[in-house]
């Protein structure tokens, strides 16, 4: 048996070979961070800090796990560190702990995270913390958003809180990119300072640690004494920690064997190159001696001329690509700039391609290959573009094997400024048959032509040249999507980019909420760019006298067009934190998260609003002249309305979604109350202006059955002889009767079994009785 | 579980419930590793050394021969808590029977045996005395592995050199003395040491596997037994 020998257990202490043992050694690689299994679960948290409600796992490293919390009496959301169970169980570690932990309490600076408790609980030692909204600085360095300039301004700020703990006497010890946060408002704060000295004090404790992994993983931002003798580490340590971050924010990489001068990569100037490698010196002494002289001369170099040269944009440069995928392809990719890695430009290539390369069956971009290619460069079935080539092909030089639409067009069937073809059809038109300004070919016809056979009619044309000649104003108009595709080019990788930061910000799914709702904007713009012609249309027709009348519909169709086109950003949330656009409610500016979450909010009313409202300004422009004033004042009350209900809705959601808290539960019936006033209001619009139902209480009218029912339109949408409509008799009350003949002023009409026919002016004719949706006669009596 | 798990010796066991004979030979194994635990627990429960090692055969003979322990059943969760349960309800007949024989003041013995014993050692229950000798004994076994492992590929004396570092707080000897020791160098040295640690963990872990039927449950049975050793409830 075991107690055959004298002592089992070599004279070893065994609660501490039990914590060695319980290191977690999963995987078998020596650097192994704590993996997501090794995690104590929410539930074990949640059981483990009954005084707090735990609301979700922030992130975890090699030794401990974060998570968000509330503290419901203090009614604040902090960050809990805990430290794993075989650590509380190391000997020394509770007295290390709690000296460690009062000396950090008392640190206090606003580039500092607050640690605001401490303790043991359950097993765990824990830190609670203040909780910053924001991304940690490798999120932010992945996310591709530091050019040298920001570089240059964040540094002094990560300066004055190193100086102020030094002062202190405290070091942090473990200054990494993760532990340098970014809040929402882009200010600085410094995480985990001396949690490390926590973690191992003893060259002992270092050393499990290490075997443990949790230190090997950061070891490219450790100095060489902090490595080599732990004991002996002073603040130059962090100094020598601050010179890799710098040097990572500027080139991307880490400063590791001969490395080259961030002059050579990033557009820095060489005096920068000096304070880095300074910085980086093995040897403490060569360093710079404090925090605040590498403070000085970073601010010093801010200054500094001569630039080098830029070696491509990489600053810019980034990649989005969808998680959902269609027919083995991401769904959206886009990508700007150049490889950072290969310094070749990158090439989107997903179901919707957007880059300077992009290839898929949606490509968009400046050189664009697909089925349907929008660009610079278009190659596709369809495609689109400055110069296209495909089988319908549309653009400023198209050539296409079938269809060619553009300034310059070769292709079968060519229309264009210039047209070269099978069949041309433009100004100057080349082909076997053309028609144009000056046409050459075969069989010519137009203004200057010479051709073996000159045609003077249209009809002897071949049908697919009378086609093109008919549909030509269509066809040209063609040319006008270049607006709505011109507009998503610019909208979706300006979304890309913004969704990337969100994602790298920690965000989950739902609060960054699905890629695929940047496709709302191809509908969407495609509505915008067809409503503006439209308007256009309409106004270019209008008859001269009847300018007023278009007046007042215009600037409705205008407002409702403003809201749609500021409505759309903030609901697809691309419109980061700022002062100016945006809902501006108490609590918005609160955080990131919320300011996203509540215009969204606001952006879908007002975007569902904002098409009523131009629905409005259409009617408008239909409405019989005797509906005008009062139109005018309906179509303003409406708009405002619309404004306010969008307003009210939002802030009754943010009512039911206070922030830091679970949303109240409403009952279904009262979700939406606040919209009954609107769409009250709308009823009255819609029944005075757009159409209504009457009841004819008489069948006098040959056709219309005793107290049947109809729908009747106010809209002048045209009137034909025979239309049965309503118009205001002298009586006051509404009359039928049906049209014989339309004139000029009005209507002639006649009623049924009455042999006159008499005059209606417009502004006494209410409206056309377009069908009847129920008749007494269907229905069977008793 | 499934196949392709390795099975470990108490999956064998509660398996079949103890009988076929490769379970069989699973569960001799099994109790005669974990024999120090049991004699712990009859000692703190009252019991002289010889009385409490004599019921302790005779427990893992009844336990064996596959007789009935009522209550405890093999088929899920820990062998040491299976064991324990089978014991306890072991050592409560064995009490009734003893009582029963020695009715009119037989038990006398006992009862001074319990007010040394208390006296003797802090007052431990029976079960937190079985828990943490079942830990030291998993540890005593792990590090047994680990030597003779050492020693059969020729590197006792790196065993006996570098095993306070196995725990936390062993910087009492700096490394550079052991690289002198060992005629390596410090950085083969802390080399060494890393291995040793892993191998160490690997070796606990392993023998804690052999006790549970899910792999997944060794983390927890590790948090159990070292709340044992800290003298905690788990």
């Amino acid at each position: 048996m075991n107690d055959s020998s004298p002592d089992p257990l070599h004279g070893l202490n065994p609660a501490d070979l039990m914590a060695a043992a319980a290191m977690p050694t999963d995987g078998g690689a020596d650097t192994i961070p704590l993996q997501r299994a090794d995690l104590p679960s929410l539930e074990e948290i949640a059981a483990a800090f009954p005084d707090l409600e735990i609301l979700g796992l922030i992130g975890h490293g090699g030794m401990s796990a974060v998570f968000r919390a509330r503290q419901p009496k203090l009614d604040r959301v902090v960050a809990l560190k805990v430290l794993p169970k075989s650590l509380a169980a190391t000997p020394g570690f509770a007295e290390r702990f709690n000296r460690e932990g009062r000396v950090l309490a008392r640190l206090s600076h606003p580039s500092i995270v607050a640690v605001h408790d401490f303790g043991e609980s359950g097993g765990f030692a824990y830190l609670i913390m203040e909780f910053v909204d924001g991304v940690n600085l490798r999120q932010a360095m992945r996310a591709g958003r530091f050019t040298p300039e920001q570089a240059l301004r964040i540094i002094p700020a990560i300066c004055d809180a190193l100086q102020f703990a030094h002062t202190q006497g405290v070091l942090h010890r473990d200054i990494k990119p993760e532990n340098i946060l970014l809040d929402s408002k882009g200010r600085v704060r410094i995480a985990d300072f001396g949690i490390a000295k926590i973690l191992d004090e003893k060259g002992g404790d270092a050393m499990l640690l290490t075997q443990s992994g949790a230190k090997l993983g950061t070891a490219p931002y450790m100095a060489p004494e902090q490595i080599e003798q732990p004991s002996s580490v002073d603040h130059r340590a962090d100094i020598y920690s601050l010179g890799v971050v710098f040097y990572e924010m500027l080139t991307g990489e880490l400063p590791l064997g001969r490395f080259a001068a961030p002059s050579e990569i990033a557009a820095v100037g060489g005096n920068i190159d000096e304070i880095v490698f300074r910085a980086l010196e093995k040897e403490r002494t060569r360093r710079q001696q404090s925090v605040s002289e590498f403070k000085t001369q970073v601010e010093g170099a801010h200054a500094a001329p001569g630039r080098a040269a830029v070696r491509g944009n990489r600053w810019d440069a980034f990649e989005y690509k969808s998680r959902r995928t269609l027919w083995g392809l991401p769904l959206l990719h886009v990508v700007h700039g150049r490889d950072p890695a290969t310094g070749k430009r990158r090439q989107a290539h997903g179901f919707f391609a957007f880059g300077d390369l992009a290839k898929g069956v949606f490509a968009f971009g400046g050189i664009a290959r697909g089925f349907f290619a929008c660009g610079g460069l278009a190659v596709g079935v369809v495609s689109f573009g400055g110069l296209s080539t495909g089988l319908i092909s549309i653009g400023g030089l198209a050539v296409a094997l079938l269809l060619a639409v553009g300034g310059v067009a070769v292709g079968a069937l060519a229309m264009g400024g210039v047209a070269m073809g099978w069949m041309a059809c433009g100004g100057v038109a080349v082909g076997v048959y053309a028609h144009g300004g000056v046409a050459a070919g075969n069989h010519g016809m137009g203004g200057v032509v010479g051709a073996g056979t000159v045609v003077k009619s249209i009809s002897e044309l071949p049908p697919a040249l009378q086609w093109m000649i008919r549909s030509s104003p269509y066809l040209t108009a063609l040319n006008l999507l270049w607006l709505p595709l011109g507009l998503l080019m610019t909208l979706v990788p300006w979304w890309a980019r913004r969704q990337l930061q969100v994602e790298c910000g920690g965000t989950t799914r739902e609060q960054a909420g699905s890629s695929s709702r940047i496709f709302w904007t191809i509908p969407a713009t495609t509505l915008f760019c067809g409503m503006l012609f439209w308007l256009v249309g309409k106004w270019s027709t209008a008859v001269p006298g009847g300018m007023a009348n278009i007046i007042i519909p215009t600037v409705i169709c205008g407002m409702g067009l403003l809201f749609f086109v500021l409505a759309l950003p903030l609901w697809l949330r691309l419109v980061p934190i700022n002062p100016v656009y945006g809902v501006r409610l108490p609590s918005t500016m609160a955080s990131e998260t919320r300011w996203f979450a509540v215009n969204a909010v606001f952006g879908k009313h007002l975007f569902w609003w904002s098409l009523l409202v131009m629905g409005a300004g259409v009617a408008g422009f239909y409405q019989l002249p005797r509906h005008l004033d009062a139109y005018a004042w309906a179509a303003i009350t409406l708009t405002l309305v619309a404004l306010a209900a969008a307003v009210v809705s939002t802030v009754v959601w943010m009512r039911r979604h206070p922030m830091g808290a679970t949303p109240r539960k409403t009952h279904r019936l009262l979700r939406n109350l606040e919209l009954v006033l609107p769409v009250v209001v709308l009823m009255f619009f819609v029944r005075s202006f757009v159409g209504r139902a009457y009841v004819v209480p008489n069948g006098a009218e040959p056709g219309v059955t005793k107290n049947s029912r109809w729908l009747a339109s106010h809209l002048n949408t045209g009137f034909a002889a025979g239309d049965l409509i309503a118009y205001e008799h002298e009586s006051g009350q509404t009359w039928l009767a049906r049209v014989v003949t339309v004139e000029l002023k009005g209507l002639r009409l006649k009623r049924g079994g009455n042999p006159d026919e008499f005059f209606m002016p417009w502004d006494k004719v209410i409206g056309k009785m377009l069908f009847s949706y129920l008749s007494p006669s269907a229905i069977p009596k008793p | 579980m499934t196949s392709s798990f390795h099975d470990t010796r108490w999956t064998l066991v509660s398996r079949s419930r103890g009988s076929d004979t490769q379970a069989k030979a699973a569960l001799s194994e099994l109790c005669e590793a974990y024999y120090a635990p049991v004699v712990a627990f009859l000692k703190r429960d009252g019991r002289e050394e010889d009385v409490a090692r004599e019921l302790a055969h005779d427990f893992f003979a009844k336990l064996l021969a596959g007789g009935a322990i009522e209550g405890a059943d093999p088929v899920r969760g820990r062998f040491r808590s299976y064991l324990l349960s089978a014991l306890k309800r072991f050592a409560a007949d064995q009490r009734d029977k003893t009582n029963a024989a020695k009715r009119g003041g037989g038990q006398i013995h006992a009862d001074v045996a319990e007010g040394a014993e208390i006296a003797d050692l802090s007052a431990e229950a029976p079960d937190t005395a079985f828990d943490r000798q079942w830990a030291l004994t998993v540890l005593a076994r792990a590090l047994a592995l680990l030597e003779a492992e050492l020693r059969e590929s020729g590197k006792g004396h790196h065993f006996e050199t570098l095993k306070p570092w196995l725990t936390a707080d062993a910087d009492a000897t700096p490394q550079s003395e052991a690289a002198a020791k060992l005629g390596l160098s410090e950085d083969a040295v802390k080399v060494a040491i890393h291995r040793l640690r892993k191998r160490f963990r690997d070796a606990v872990k392993a023998e804690i596997a052999q006790t549970v039927s899910d792999l997944g449950n060794v983390r927890e049975e590790l948090d159990a037994l070292m709340a044992a050793l800290r003298g905690q409830p788990c």
